[in-house]
């Protein structure tokens, strides 16, 4: 599980810094997306790359989105991920 | 450019130096043209610290918690808020170009225009009659002012500048290049119901526009005092009231502001905004490159307006809105996200569809 997880994180850790231009050694599990400054629209990008990648749909109504940490993000994909196969 | 100590500069702008304060800088840089002893290189990501050109520089400008290579530098300014920081020190770079008072041989200044002895006033620049102008402006060529303006002290009229007939400028106003204040409004009348009125009920053009008459502006412009316009922004003067924009309002190039808008104090407005007449905009409102306000809409205190978004309606006070229309900002990007996901779902109902008709194939089979 802990190796799923690690590609996971390491594919949206390319996928933000793919669609931010931002270099991905500054993002980490740690990060925010509001802490790495990525304008709005970027945010929405990201989201539905997001969603492209791994084939899930993300709530559109969390305020918590922006400001949570890419290993929240991460942690929402699993779940998912696992819902999908149980 | 001026020389500066790294101390002095750091305590100036509200920063902390460390490493040797003694040494002097000439000139603020992007960090790949840091070539010489004298230049500051502004340093304020990861980013801009792999595009520092490797020679020159002793010291830099940087951020409060970014790591710089040890011994990179003798010296450095740290400051919490970079283009806070940028706003305090380049006007410390800035040469002293003011020109010399007088009026040029050149200008033409009615008679009964009242002009400061010290205000610099340059060649082909005209006032008009009973204009009045304050101690310390600077007008350049080829700018016009209209009988009865009225100028505050310290105002900087750059080239081009054109202001019609009553506008007021508070002190301390910036008008860049080609800025036009007090056109005549856009504003007209039929004498029946035209095409705008009556189509505002169905989809079809129910009437025809004939006879339009202009409706003049007899109002004034009038500008607060910090007030600062972009190159090519265009105030035009109220029908019968005022357009007012107040104190420490910013407006970036190429911004269209109606007639009898009322714009409130410390507003940031980007380039290509269009401002339809009549509308209300709070204070400390900021409004995003190309918005676009439909007249007579209002918007609250504080209101955030997301670049390229229509406003068609009013906006309560501390709103964030974006698209077109205007919805607020979670709204909005839940609809961006939407579009984006209608392909996927078009294709997942494709799918199921696909597994409902072989159900229903598999029932219709008779069982064996």
């Amino acid at each position: 599980m802990r190796e799923v997880m690690s590609a996971i994180e390491e594919k949206v850790i390319e996928i933000i810094a793919r669609e931010s231009g931002l270099d991905r050694t500054r993002i980490s599990g740690n990060s925010t997306l509001k802490d790495l400054d990525i304008p709005s629209l970027d945010f929405v990008q990201i989201m539905f790359a997001i969603e492209e990648e791994f084939k899930i749909y993300l709530p559109t109504n969390d305020p918590r989105a922006e400001t949570g940490s890419i290993a929240g993000l991460v942690a929402e994909i699993e779940r998912q991920i696992t819902a999908k196969t149980a | 450019m001026p020389r500066h100590r790294l101390d002095a500069l750091a305590s100036q702008i509200g920063g902390r130096c460390e490493g040797d304060g003694s040494i002097e800088v000439d000139r603020p840089c992007e960090p790949a043209d840091a070539g010489s002893a004298l230049d500051l290189p502004l340093i304020f990501s990861a980013e801009a610290l792999g595009k520092l050109n490797p020679g020159g520089a002793r010291a830099a400008l940087t951020v409060e918690g970014l790591a710089l290579p040890a011994g990179r530098f003798s010296g450095l300014i740290r400051v919490a808020r970079p283009r806070y920081a940028l706003a305090k020190l380049l006007p410390l770079f800035l040469p002293t170009i003011r020109p010399e008072p007088g009026v040029h041989p050149m200008a033409i200044v009615h008679a009964t225009a009242r002009v400061a002895p010290d205000v610099a006033i340059g060649p082909f620049t005209q006032i008009g009659a009973d204009v009045e102008v304050a101690a310390g402006c600077v007008l350049d060529g080829n700018v016009t002012v209209g009988e009865r303006s009225r100028l505050g002290a310290g105002c900087r009229l750059h080239g081009g500048v054109r202001l019609g007939p009553d506008v007021v400028l508070g002190e301390r106003v910036i008008l860049h290049f080609n800025v036009c204040l007090g056109a005549d409004g856009f504003s007209y009348a039929t004498p029946e119901p035209g095409s705008i009125e009556a189509s505002a009920v169905g989809s079809r053009v129910q009437a025809r526009n004939y006879a339009i008459e202009r409706i003049p502006s007899l109002g004034r412009v009038v500008i607060g005092d910090d007030v600062e316009i972009g190159a090519n922004s265009a105030v035009d003067r109220g029908t019968v009231g005022d357009t007012v924009i107040r104190r420490g309002t910013k407006i970036d190039d190429l911004v269209m502001i109606g007639h009898n808008c009322r714009i409130g104090e410390d507003c940031l407005i980007a380039g290509q905004v269009g401002i339809a007449g009549s509308c209300q905009i709070g204070n400390r409102v900021v409004l995003g490159g190309q918005v676009g306000i439909a007249d007579h809409v209002t918007l609250g205190d504080d209101t955030m307006v997301m670049a390229s978004s229509g406003v068609g309606r009013d906006v309560g006070p501390g709103m964030v809105v974006g698209g077109t229309p205007a919805l607020p900002r979670q709204q909005f990007f839940e609809q961006l996200l939407g579009l984006a996901r209608l392909k996927r779902i078009a294709e997942e109902i494709g799918g199921l569809a696909e597994r409902v008709r072989g159900l229903e194939r598999s029932k219709d089979r008779p069982e064996t």
